[in-house]
């Protein structure tokens, strides 16, 4: 897929929740197994987003189904009954768009002077 | 458990998606909470796993929507559910005001009870190190029995070769007279020995404690006050450390005040350190001291054990005259102060656990009735090509919607259930005053509804989330009975609801059956009409002083209208530490025309001096000889009466009547003759034993601790104030010591049999009302579907009579089957309460039986109710219908 057709199938599946987010930035990089990401998710936001599993193998499943993440095999040592997860192209294409996405409003939010201006 | 929970509701969840990740949710979230689990208690447990449930329930209903393609994913589609919920309830306001009640009765109990068990039970006590904290009980070798006490020779003696413990102390009961507006008031104040307060753990609300430099040059005149002493008659003045009391005629200086939990010993209004007596060394009988004791360092409580044990062995073989048989026990401070409430509290949280599970039950079967009424709606729309995801939906938007209402309205049951077991409460109950609603009960609310919302979504989401598709759309089709695999789900939940409530009516009723018997055990005197006062006489010069202030009170007490008769006692039987404090002598004996026993192994009487009329107005009969008379003066021959159990134990048939004994009891002991037998009296409560005693005439025994008994031909309340009001008047700096009518001092011992009693029994109705209308809506719900083949068995000539049976046939097979597993549940818990039991075998048949029949009978009525709807049905009408 040429960038450009990638950029816009990426745009298609914006804006994303909350809770599919943070998955898939926990994902970013690198692959983790379920409890990780949740592990992952608590941390980045000091506890304040801590995902039931339920919540967040339902994210998983859709976002499997969307093409956003992907299986991938279990690194060696690690238990093997783990599954681990990680982002497709498509996923980090949609991560970047939101991550632009949510950018631009922090700007528009500046600009209205909602925020401080940004360099602080 | 929690886990198997969750684990069942992972079921619940589209099969596909099952496969694939359901395995792997188990897992994390188990993940999870074992790297929690250190942290969390049991209330961190219910939260977390209910929180995860929660989550499951709505993915489940996202998930099964998102799979019939018929909404959004998850929360979108589920806050439409939860709209389609409320709107859907609006509708049928009878059902949804019946269950949310129900949820509410059940939230609401739970919460209550469980505010008790977290504030007396579960809550840190306010001690430093509590668990380090021992308290030391006299344990009789031979007969077993625990009594508080130990003397100060002993305590002494123990504290000195410990190596276990840092600190050992005691804490004496010692009545100190407190000058407020020219009346004296009795300060309920205990004499402590050095290291009381660091064995306890006590710190000071303000000020200071007493510390061993108080002790150094003889004892320093301070007092520390109890927190309530210093609200009530202080105003809360934080001035109020270093300013000086007149206590008992002397001056004392108020050196700090203790924070409102720290109440030891007992109700403890003021502390003051205890000087060394002179008798203290050669007194190792008088064991009526507490002793507190807290471990060293790292010494566990099982070293404590072993060492007071061997100490107490010691102190027999050192002192074999009087520590024989000794054996000293030490219990942890929690055991010793909440010990006997234990049990029955988390009897009563099974028992409240109980109801909201048969509360659930009910919410689950009637929604199950609800599911099948519009089953083959969905059947029909599932062969059509929509799924039935939809259903389990609403069931959990509905559960949820209920469980919140119910949470709500359970909430404000809660504050009111609170206030009842506060008025209820037994008095001893530690910390009940402090009751309240706090984070942690709403907390618990919260969770019990959600439990609830889980239960009782559970069976139904179940149940149609599998259903069977060719049966719903052939049974309609066939135009009978129908919906047997709902029918076969929720008789399986009025069997359980059947059984709990058994469980419920048989823990109540043995209860009910023990209450009743001890209200017939005869105390031996009357209690009605009567009020009891009693003052600590001893600042007198003279007895002649002491007898003048004595008499002008009886003559201004006989003078007030009503007033019968007064009569004093220098202890009262049944009286409870409460408001008259039990002034309990026991000592030995000797018969004097027999052989003395070797010493150490005479026998003991309980002993009291009473005046003339003592029997008259406590209307205890004299069975043999004279009562005391105003001639057994003290320049009369030396005079002593008893009672049964003292004559039947050591005379037998003989009359005892002319025979001398010789009671060590006083300065110079003499003979005495017995001149009359009275009849046995309880000397404390209802289910205490008689056992011998022995009278004194008051005027050949003088004492200082006085017992006035006021009888009245009308309600006694009214005259507490005036009799409290004639003491002053004879003598305006004697204190009452405590008043109050004889009857709400009996009563007190039966305060926490009646509260367990009260609760349990409304406990068990409810429970039995909610199985009565589970089984009154299932068996409804089958004549509803039956009613074509009614209908038709009515048209063929069916009488009436057959038809009535046959219905609640239906509904008593069920409750005969939950009754069967109720009572064998019942034969296998009532083991738990045999301490609350009293003279009624846990598993006394005649309760059994009559509750079992009690439960059938009503069963069996909810089940004719609409039995009788069935016969009434209009054959034409019915088959038109289908």
């Amino acid at each position: 897929m040429d960038p450009s057709a990638l950029r816009r199938a990426a745009e298609g599946h914006l804006p994303l929740t909350h809770v599919v987010y943070h998955v898939l930035l926990s994902l970013a990089g690198r692959a983790r197994h379920g409890y990780g990401i949740i592990k992952d998710v608590e941390e980045r936001t000091d506890g304040r987003l801590v995902l039931e599993a339920g919540t967040l193998y339902a994210a998983i499943k859709r976002l499997r189904d969307d093409g956003l993440i992907d299986a991938r095999p279990t690194p060696d040592g690690a238990d093997a009954r783990r599954r681990y997860y990680g982002l497709s192209k498509l996923g980090s294409a949609v991560l970047e768009a939101e991550s632009l996405r949510l950018a631009e409003l922090v700007e528009y939010a500046r600009g209205a002077q909602v925020l401080p201006a940004s360099g602080g | 458990m929690l886990f198997r929970l969750y684990c069942a509701l992972v079921r619940l969840m589209p099969a596909s998606f099952q496969r694939e990740y359901g395995e792997e949710m188990r897992r994390v979230a188990q993940d999870q909470w074992e790297e929690r689990a250190p942290y969390e208690g049991r209330l961190g447990a219910l939260a977390f796993w209910g929180r995860e449930s929660l989550a499951i329930l709505r993915v489940a209903a996202g998930l099964h929507r998102h799979e019939n393609g018929t909404g959004g994913m998850t929360m979108d589609g589920f806050r439409h559910d939860l709209r389609h919920a409320v709107r859907a309830l609006k509708r049928r306001p009878g059902f949804t005001a019946l269950t949310v009640f129900t949820l509410a009765l059940g939230i609401g109990a739970t919460t209550a009870i469980f505010s008790a068990v977290h504030t007396v039970i579960i809550e840190p006590l306010p001690y430093a190190d509590a668990s380090e904290v021992a308290v030391l009980l006299r344990s009789h070798a031979l007969t077993g029995e625990r009594s508080q006490g130990v003397s100060m020779a002993n305590m002494r003696d123990m504290r000195d070769a410990s190596t276990q413990f840092e600190a050992m102390a005691v804490a004496e009961p010692w009545s100190m007279d407190l000058q407020v507006d020219g009346l004296a008031v009795s300060l309920r104040t205990w004499a402590v020995s050095r290291g009381f307060f660091e064995a306890i753990g006590g710190r000071a609300h303000i000020g200071r404690t007493i510390t061993d430099t108080d002790y150094d040059e003889g004892v320093a005149s301070i007092v520390v006050l109890s927190h309530r002493e210093w609200v009530n008659r202080f105003d809360s003045d934080p001035g109020i450390v270093g300013s000086t009391l007149t206590l008992d005629g002397g001056a004392r200086t108020v050196i700090g005040v203790m924070p409102a939990e720290f109440r030891f010993p007992d109700a403890a209004a003021a502390w003051i350190p205890r000087a060394e007596q002179p008798w203290d060394d050669n007194s190792r009988a008088a064991d009526y001291l507490t002793g507190v004791a807290r471990l060293r360092d790292g010494a566990s409580f099982a070293q404590g054990e072993a060492e007071v044990e061997q100490l107490a062995a010691s102190l027999a073989s050192s002192y074999p005259q009087v520590n024989e048989d000794l054996a000293y026990e030490v219990i942890p401070l929690r055991d010793y102060l909440v010990g006997s409430v234990r049990t029955p509290l988390f009897v009563l949280m099974a028992a409240v656990g109980f109801v909201l599970l048969i509360a659930c039950a009910n919410v689950a079967g009637l929604m199950l009735a609800r599911g099948a009424q519009r089953e083959r709606d969905y059947a029909l729309r599932g062969a059509l090509g929509a799924g039935t995801g939809r259903l389990v939906g609403h069931v959990v938007a509905e559960s949820l919607v209920l469980a919140l209402a119910g949470c709500v309205l359970g909430v404000g049951l809660t504050y009111f259930g609170v206030a009842v077991i506060r008025a209820l409460g037994p008095d001893h109950l530690p910390r009940i005053e402090q009751l309240s609603v706090d984070g942690t009960v709403l907390l618990f609310a919260v969770a019990a509804a959600a439990t609830s919302a889980v239960l009782s979504a559970l069976a139904p989401s179940w149940k149609l989330s599998r259903p069977n598709l060719r049966d719903a759309l052939g049974d309609g089709s066939r135009g009978s009975g129908g919906g047997r695999n709902e029918a076969r789900a929720r008789s399986r939940l009025v069997v359980s609801q059947v059984a709990g409530a058994v469980v419920l009516v048989v823990g109540a009723g043995l209860l009910l059956r023990s209450f009743a018997v001890l209200l017939d055990q005869e105390l031996g005197f009357a209690a009605k009409d009567r009020v009891v006062l009693q003052i600590f006489a001893y600042d007198y010069e003279s007895d002649e002083d002491r007898q003048a202030v004595i008499q002008q009170a009886i003559d201004e007490m006989k003078a007030l209208p009503g007033v019968t008769g007064v009569a004093m006692t220098s202890n009262l039987p049944s009286s409870t530490d409460g408001v008259i404090a039990n002034i309990e002598i026991t000592v030995p004996f000797t018969i004097s025309d027999r052989a003395p026993p070797p010493e150490g192994q005479e026998p003991i009487t309980a002993i009291s001096s009473v005046s003339p009329d003592f029997f008259d107005v406590m209307e205890i009969a004299v069975v043999d000889g004279r009562a005391i008379d105003a001639t057994d003066n003290v320049d009369a021959t030396p005079v002593i009466m008893i009672n049964e159990a003292f004559a039947r134990r050591h005379f037998g048939d003989v009359s005892p009547i002319g025979e001398r004994i010789l009671v060590r009891y006083g300065q110079n002991p003499v003979d005495r003759e017995i001149v009359g037998v009275v009849g046995d009296t309880r000397p404390t409560g209802h289910a205490s034993q008689p056992r011998p005693e022995a009278y004194y005439p008051l005027a050949q025994a003088g004492s200082g601790s006085l017992t006035f008994v006021v009888a009245a031909d009308r309600d006694a309340e009214s005259l507490i104030q005036p009799a409290m009001e004639a003491v002053w008047s004879a003598n305006p700096a004697q204190s009452v010591y405590g008043a109050t009518t004889y009857e709400a001092l009996v009563g007190s011992w039966l305060q926490e049999r009646r509260f367990n009693l009260v609760l349990l029994t409304v406990f068990s109705l409810i429970a039995l009302a909610l199985s009565a209308i589970g089984i009154y809506g299932l068996v409804s719900f089958s004549v509803e579907r039956r009613i074509g083949e009614l209908g038709i068995r009515r048209a063929l000539g069916g009488r009436s009579t057959d038809l009535v049976g046959m219905v609640v046939g239906q509904g008593a097979r069920l409750a005969a089957v939950g009754l069967v597993i109720g009572l064998g549940a019942a034969w296998y818990l009532s083991r738990f309460i045999q301490g609350m039991l009293f003279e009624v075998a846990p598993t006394d048949p005649l309760t059994f039986a009559g509750l079992g029949a009690l439960v059938f009978f009503i069963a069996a009525l909810a089940a004719t109710v609409p039995a009788l709807r069935a016969v009434r049905v209009d054959p034409v009408e019915a088959l038109r219908s289908e």
